[in-house]
């Protein structure tokens, strides 16, 4: 008898499971994806990790050399991952002198531990920033909207790596998952025209970036004014590289628009009326 | 040591979880490396702390609970010689589980990096072992003063994770504060046990190179002295203390 | 020099600290003088809380006397080395489940710093006289209950030890187990060992031993040969006992 009781109370929890869990999906409007279990399991904590493993990579990109959440914030915001000019020296490494947010040492005890981790700021360099490539990826997966782990990721591939088409592709990860960030697309621009050098394609995708960014300004969302100089200079580097100095004209009098006190641009634009000029001759 | 399950338990656990870690393509670049000895030192530490704290806390209630305590002490052995033999029997079995955890990093590292720095690993074993003196030390002393052995565990997990964490740093919140409060905090940053020394992971995972032998022996004489003076305090306690049911 | 008194209590007096506030301490034992010759079965006896426990204890060192004194060989129980010579069986212990007897047994073996050829010896010889060699490599958590008795026999022996304490030896074993216990006391009596032993099994007692100590309510209100009791009271030791702690039925 109590075997069949059993048996009844299974069958009964089995029955509600199936009626109940599609009912519970559509509640929640989600899919069967590994980002729905994610938020399922994490919530928005996830943002907090994602956030977290970025750091992590600009920790690995120091080797380890790190300010803690009990060190000044202002170090541990200012993060120079993307940074391409760094101060090397003959041996080999990207050393700079102990500067920071270590200091001096405050005590013995404090003086004493410092043997015990990382004191040098270095750079991780020659191929080993792939090292930090798990955390930017773990990051994006946490959460796809950190649109920083993304660049970063794709901006170390295609320059020291010489990755590509790994860059490429992560970055349409991010362009599936950020459709309306320019700031990908200037990246992706990036890959074609300095790693493929299809100036052609680059162009297109520059173009996309700036229409992107303007559609944002126009919708009050506030771009970063810095990143629309940016593509717009790509624009006019893909320009000169497909020999179209009307279009190069263009766009140099757009950067002029943004970016006024820019001497050098007047310059360029000279340069640009002369080749048009001879061309229009031929 | 060797019939308990929960070092073979762990181990299992460290060895699966890492090669899953190892099995993930990240960028078809199979040269990273540093993600995997982090989480590999991550997982040996919390495994090696889980043992040492719980295996010590169970120690003298779990000879009382089956009162293997009588016959013990029954025969001619001090209270002191007990304390230490506890301590010892722990210590040198955390010693064992750690050397097998740090030659399966070893071997981890060395198939992908190409190179075994013997004497960096030996430094960081053994700087992890002086510190898990300490922590068994502490947890010995907990048994000895708290009951339950669960309530003892819990509170040395935290304490010992505390000060791994913020024991570093309390002298920059002293800083931060001002008159009684702030040389409060800043006598306890001198008396506390610093076991953050002994945690060199970051230099391990970045190939920083060895540690400086003297600040390595400091380190040492240092965790020495602080598990003798928490041996001390834990017979001090227990030798008043009447052991009966 | 030969000393023929083992065992030599003194106006030994345990009180136990209250563990709740405004609570008075708890007297366990009382006054107590009491000496166990050389040879000697002694018996000590008392219904449940009489302090017979905490007087062991007291012997063995586990518990601080409050006031009095205690000894064993003549040297004070509060010395580890006091405990050199003696065996100690405590009431239903679980020995370490982890080891087999053999390990137990060379475990215990070692405290006392026995050579290695005579602790193998010893350890045969103890395993022959409580009947368990057939079970010597086997788990000691795979016992029951009478075996796991006899092991704390074992190794209350391992040291050839001139004084055996034993509490409440029998305490939960079948008929067989017990019959077992009495005949190794029994045999041990004959080698010349003193043995000091609690029980609430008075035939037992009676059967056994030389000389016994009722204890109620922390004090030694009889001592005596066991011959001596009998006669002086004209009955069993079990109406003995009863007349002294004062149960009228």
């Amino acid at each position: 008898m109590i075997r069949l009781i059993m048996a009844f109370l299974l069958v009964c929890c089995l029955t509600l499971a199936t009626v109940l869990d599609p009912q519970f999906q559509r509640l929640h409007n989600r899919e069967d994806s590994s980002a729905g279990i994610l938020i399922a399991v994490m919530g928005d904590s996830r943002r907090l990790f994602a956030h977290e493993f970025f750091a992590m990579a600009d920790a690995y990109f120091h080797s380890g050399f790190y300010p803690t959440i009990f060190d000044s914030q202002n170090a541990r915001t200012k993060s120079d991952l993307k940074e391409e000019s760094h101060d090397k020296t003959a041996a080999g490494g990207d050393r700079e002198e102990e500067h920071s947010f270590l200091g001096e040492p405050k005590d013995w005890i404090d003086r004493f531990g410092r043997n015990f981790y990382p004191v040098t700021h270095t750079h991780l360099h020659g191929g080993t920033e792939r090292e930090m490539l798990p955390w930017l990826k773990l990051s994006t997966e946490m959460d796809p909207h950190e649109i920083d782990s993304y660049l970063t990721a794709s901006y170390w591939l295609r320059t020291s790596l010489h990755q590509p088409d790994e860059a490429e592709q992560f970055l349409r990860e991010g362009m599936r998952a950020n459709p309306d960030s320019y700031e990908i697309l200037l990246e992706l621009g990036r890959v074609y025209f300095y790693s493929r050098t299809n100036a052609f394609v680059a162009r297109n995708i520059f173009e996309l970036a700036s229409q992107k960014w303007l559609r944002l300004e126009a919708k009050g969302d506030k771009p970063e004014p810095h990143a629309y100089e940016e593509i717009l200079g790509e624009m006019v580097k893909t320009d000169r590289a497909q020999k179209d100095p009307k279009q190069e004209l263009a766009d140099l009098g757009e950067l002029l628009k943004v970016a006024p006190a820019k001497e050098s641009l007047k310059q360029q634009m000279n340069e640009a009326r002369s080749k048009l000029a001879k061309q229009q001759q031929k | 040591m060797y019939r308990r399950k929960d070092f073979y338990v762990l181990f299992a656990l460290i060895i699966l979880l890492t090669v899953v870690l190892g099995s993930v393509n990240f960028f078809n670049d199979d040269r990273i490396v540093r993600y995997l000895k982090d989480a590999c030192l991550l997982m040996i530490w919390l495994s090696s702390l889980v043992i040492a704290v719980t295996t010590t806390a169970r120690q003298i209630p779990a000879e009382r609970e089956s009162r293997t305590i009588f016959p013990l002490l029954a025969k001619p052995v001090g209270r002191g010689e007990f304390v230490a033999g506890k301590f010892f029997g722990c210590w040198l079995a955390c010693g064992m589980a750690l050397l097998a955890f740090y030659f399966f990093f070893g071997l981890l590292s060395a198939s992908r990096e190409h190179t075994f720095p013997l004497l960096a690993y030996f430094q960081a074993m053994w700087l992890h072992w002086m510190c898990l003196g300490i922590v068994i030390a502490l947890v010995l002393l907990g048994s000895v003063v708290f009951t339950a052995p669960s309530s003892n565990a819990t509170i040395c997990l935290i304490v010992v994770l505390g000060l791994m964490f913020a024991g570093g740093h309390l002298n920059g919140i002293a800083l931060q504060m001002r008159g009684v409060r702030g040389a409060l905090v800043y006598a306890i940053y001198y008396l506390e046990p610093h076991l953050e020394w002994y945690d060199v992971r970051e230099l391990i995972i970045h190939n920083w190179g060895l540690i400086d032998w003297l600040a390595w022996c400091g380190a040492t004489i240092y965790a020495l002295l602080y598990t003798g003076f928490l041996l001390g305090c834990a017979w001090l306690v227990f030798r008043r203390r009447t052991v009966t049911l | 020099m030969y000393v023929n008194t083992v065992v030599e209590i003194h106006d030994l007096r345990v009180e136990y600290p209250s563990r709740e506030l405004r609570q008075r301490s708890k007297l366990a034992v009382d006054g107590l003088n009491l000496q166990v010759q050389a040879g000697e079965v002694f018996g000590f006896l008392g219904p449940n809380g009489a302090g017979k426990t905490t007087t062991m204890n007291v012997l063995l060192g586990f518990v601080g006397a409050t006031a009095g004194s205690a000894s064993i060989f003549g040297v004070d129980v509060r010395q580890p080395i006091a405990r050199q010579r003696i065996g100690y069986l405590p009431e239903l212990t679980y020995y370490y489940k982890f080891l087999n007897t053999e390990e137990l047994l060379r475990f215990y073996a070692r405290i006392f710093h026995i050579p290695r050829a005579e602790r193998e010896r010893r350890i045969d010889e103890v395993l022959k006289l409580v009947e368990l060699e057939g079970a010597r490599k086997r788990l000691i958590k795979t016992y029951s209950k009478g075996m796991q008795q006899r092991v704390g026999l074992a190794q209350a022996l391992i040291n050839d030890p001139d004084l055996l304490i034993l509490d409440e030896p029998t305490s939960g074993l079948d008929p067989l187990g017990r019959m077992k216990v009495r005949q190794i006391i029994q045999r041990l009596k004959e080698q010349g060992k003193t043995v000091f032993f609690s029980s609430h099994e008075l035939g037992e007692v009676e059967t056994v031993c030389d000389r016994v100590g009722i204890l109620h309510e922390g004090k030694l209100r009889v001592e005596g040969r066991v011959i001596d009791l009998l006669q002086q009271y004209q009955c069993n030791l079990e109406n003995v006992f009863l007349n002294i702690v004062g149960y009228k039925p």
